[in-house]
């Protein structure tokens, strides 16, 4: 009995150690993964595309009435959004909102804001796009927490 | 167009995923799920279940048997263990993901996932 105890003993010892390493190569692995997550970011943040976003978003964030008047005009579109999804428009609703609309795109910085909001957004979708081909399944979709895509 | 630093970073992340227990689980699990048979013929007992059900309710002939087919079917292939595994390792592997989403965060201050997913997932 002692030799079975003692080799079902050292069974388990092994068993232990066999699962601390791969914790152990799970852990590297994920730091692994994350820091490579990090790179890809930074190289992101490199690209010419956030650069003019960044700027774009700077401007904007110095000029008051730009920034009350992109608000406005956010929170119009929103408000649109919300009544055809319900029942259909409102025409008040949809006739101020297209104001709003005109004047975000005769504002010079707001129109490089948006410019530089869409050019980066076309580029990240072209990155995921890359990465489902690389991987076999969609970053961007499994990677959202749940709660729906919009 | 992605610089050669930007394809190069989105390689070696790709990589790096790809080396991942929990994708590699999930990509196992995938298989399985798509190629058992069991789960295969179930899936196709309930679409053909599913066009009748429509069939027939479109000519107003539908009756109650043929509901609770369709449901049972349904019922049949989401408890299959072969789909709960699946889902499981996906959900497992939506985790490391999201992790990943929010380093992407931290460095950008943008949801990557947010921005970059397909148009028309709504």
């Amino acid at each position: 009995m002692g030799g079975l105890s003692k080799t079902v003993a050292r069974a388990g010892a092994d068993w232990d150690r066999e699962e601390q390493v791969k914790e152990e190569m799970a852990a590297g692995g994920r730091t692994e993964v994350l820091e490579a997550a990090r790179g890809f970011a930074r190289a992101i943040g490199e690209s010419s595309q956030f650069r003019d976003y960044e700027e774009a978003v700077g401007i904007i964030r110095e000029d008051t009435g730009a920034r009350n008047l992109l608000t406005g005009y956010q929170e119009a579109q929103q408000t649109v959004r919300m009544l055809r999804s319900w029942a259909g428009g409102n025409s008040h609703h949809i006739e101020q909102f297209r104001e709003l609309e005109a004047k975000v795109f005769q504002h010079p910085k707001l129109r490089r804001y948006l410019d530089t909001q869409e050019g980066l957004a076309s580029m990240l979708q072209e990155l995921n796009k890359s990465l489902r081909e690389e991987l076999g399944f969609d970053f961007a979709r499994l990677a959202k927490p749940a709660g729906g895509c919009c | 167009m992605p610089t050669e630093v930007l394809s190069g970073a989105m390689l070696s992340f790709a990589r790096s995923l790809k080396s991942m227990e929990a994708v590699k689980r999930f990509f196992e699990a995938r298989r399985r799920f798509e190629t058992d048979e069991e789960l295969s013929r179930c899936r196709e007992s309930f679409n053909q279940a599913a066009r009748t059900f429509r069939e027939n309710q479109a000519a107003g002939t539908l009756t109650e048997q043929e509901i609770n087919r369709v449901r049972t079917l349904q019922s049949s292939m989401n408890l299959h263990p072969r789909t709960v595994e699946y889902l499981l390792a996906q959900q497992e592997m939506a985790e490391l993901l999201q992790e990943c989403n929010q380093q992407i965060f931290e460095v950008l201050g943008l949801d990557f996932a947010a921005i970059a997913i397909p148009k028309g997932c709504c």
